[in-house]
């Protein structure tokens, strides 16, 4: 716990509003951007985010500094996340080869108004990381959050076994079923796609 | 070592999770066998595309929301301190209450001596019910407001209740519509599982799922088989969507039975207004 952190909490603790944005304003865009790929899209995301750091504000009190505030937070945002999902309740399958409307790129429009690739390639990379994040949707929960966890936020194995709090065995089985199930889907996906072009041509 | 052995352990290989030794040996065996090689190379390929996504901007209005919902929070101190007033006020309102009941039943005549004791301690537990529930809602009022996805808790338990045991014969139907209906906003989970619920209404939903991304809503479910074009007529005439595609895959068909019905099964993919 840095002691940085450590004297904006106490404020906090003692009813600095003030002082718990100073913690929203550091890990906000990481905490939206966890939510962000678990969910899919950004109003959910939104909410969710939003959701964990009320629930991280109110239970302020209970946080003992035993461990960083981003690992509690990520903790927190990592069990909304799962909430939300809980309730859909059955797993969902997810049509990948659903069609995709190409009237919604504007997202994707402010990312890449500073690269140099043409509009086909820019077409092509926004496609791809579409069919990417539906196939993280397509995940099952456990295998989904750590593969965010570790992929995306980049995350050592000894803090995300503390986010999730898990052992870290459980992180590498979890981390090897989930990047191999990705994979397959991943690969699969590659080799419709090559197919239907040869096709094409 | 073989190719099972080595799969399994390629991933924790990419991290560097793994003895010397046993790195040696994954590598002396990805040199001798062109599967698993291939297999290291896939891996990497597909966590290079999951790196490659980028970091998503906070929607505009994302800190001014929560700053608002946090200043509509009492102080965590304050609320503490609430909390306990609040506690012990209920607590005396039970007793005072229990003090009522027994005085009352003080009064019933000396033959209903037995029951009245039952009663009494009947009073006594429902009475300490209420206080707990007075207490409980005067927690939830430091809570400012529930977001509206639990509303729909109970209504998914209902309705998706008994999934694994109706095995059911349900010819999968792509139904793709645009959305063009300024009143008619799904664009999060809370307003797909509303839209769900008022289909409920009508029809005999089961089975639902909904996913919600970028550019489209996806709301699955399974309904009796005759009331398919009624469903039709309603999205088009009542909710003003714009029908693009319908394709049905007989191919994925559920084995059914246990039920009379047939049922279809329906994904219905609402793309977002642009």
């Amino acid at each position: 716990m840095n002691s940085d952190e450590s004297l904006i909490i106490d404020k906090i603790k003692k009813g600095d509003i003030g002082s718990f944005n100073i913690l929203v304003e550091r890990y906000q865009k990481q905490v939206f951007n966890i939510a962000y790929r678990f969910v899919g899209n950004s109003e959910d995301a939104s909410d969710l985010a939003q959701e964990a750091f009320l629930k991280a504000y109110k239970s302020i009190k209970t946080f003992r500094k035993d461990s960083s505030f981003k690992t509690w937070m990520y903790h927190i945002t990592s069990n909304v996340c799962k909430d939300e999902l809980r309730k859909k309740k059955k797993a969902l399958v997810v049509s990948l080869d659903a069609p995709i409307s190409g009237n919604d790129g504007q997202e994707f429009e402010r990312q890449f108004k500073s690269s140099v690739l043409s509009p086909e390639e820019k077409y092509e990379v926004q496609e791809k990381q579409k069919f990417v994040q539906k196939i993280i949707n397509s995940l099952p929960e456990d295998y989904r959050m750590v593969l965010i966890l570790r992929e995306l936020q980049d995350l050592s194995y000894q803090e995300i076994s503390d986010i999730l709090n898990c052992s870290i065995g459980t992180v590498k089985s979890r981390l090897n079923r989930g990047r191999k199930q990705f994979k397959e889907k991943m690969i699969a996906h590659m080799e419709q796609k090559n197919k239907n072009q040869r096709q094409i041509k | 070592m073989d190719c099972k052995l080595c799969q399994e352990r390629l991933s924790d290989y990419i991290d560097n999770q793994i003895s010397e030794e046993e790195k040696q040996q994954i590598e002396n065996h990805i040199r001798q066998c062109s599967y698993c090689a291939k297999e290291l190379e896939n891996l990497k390929f597909a966590l290079e595309s999951l790196k490659e996504l980028p970091e998503i901007d906070l929607p505009q209005n994302f800190s001014k929301e929560l700053s608002k919902k946090i200043k509509n929070e009492k102080k965590p101190i304050n609320s503490r301190f609430l909390n306990y007033k609040w506690l012990s006020l209920g607590a005396s309102a039970a007793v005072i209450l229990l003090m009522i009941v027994f005085t009352n039943l003080n009064g019933i005549s000396v033959e209903d001596n037995n029951l009245a004791c039952d009663t009494s301690g009947q009073q006594q537990q429902m009475t300490m019910e209420n206080s707990d529930i007075e207490n409980q809602s005067i927690r939830d009022d430091n809570i400012p407001e529930k977001p509206e996805f639990d509303k729909n808790e109970n209504t998914f338990e209902i309705m998706g209740g008994d999934i694994e045991q109706n095995v059911m014969k349900a010819e999968v139907q792509h139904l793709t519509y645009k959305n063009f209906n300024a009143d008619l906003n799904v664009t999060k989970t809370s307003q797909a599982l509303d839209f769900l619920e008022r289909l409920n209404q009508r029809f005999q939903i089961k089975n639902f799922n909904v996913q919600v991304n970028e550019e489209e809503v996806i709301v699955i479910f399974d309904i009796p088989v005759d009331v398919l074009h009624d469903l039709l007529e309603v999205l088009t005439n009542e909710y003003k969507l714009e029908n693009i595609d319908n394709t049905s895959e007989s191919g994925r068909q559920k084995e059914k039975l246990e039920e009379e019905l047939e049922f279809t099964h329906i994904e219905l993919h609402i793309k977002n207004k642009s």
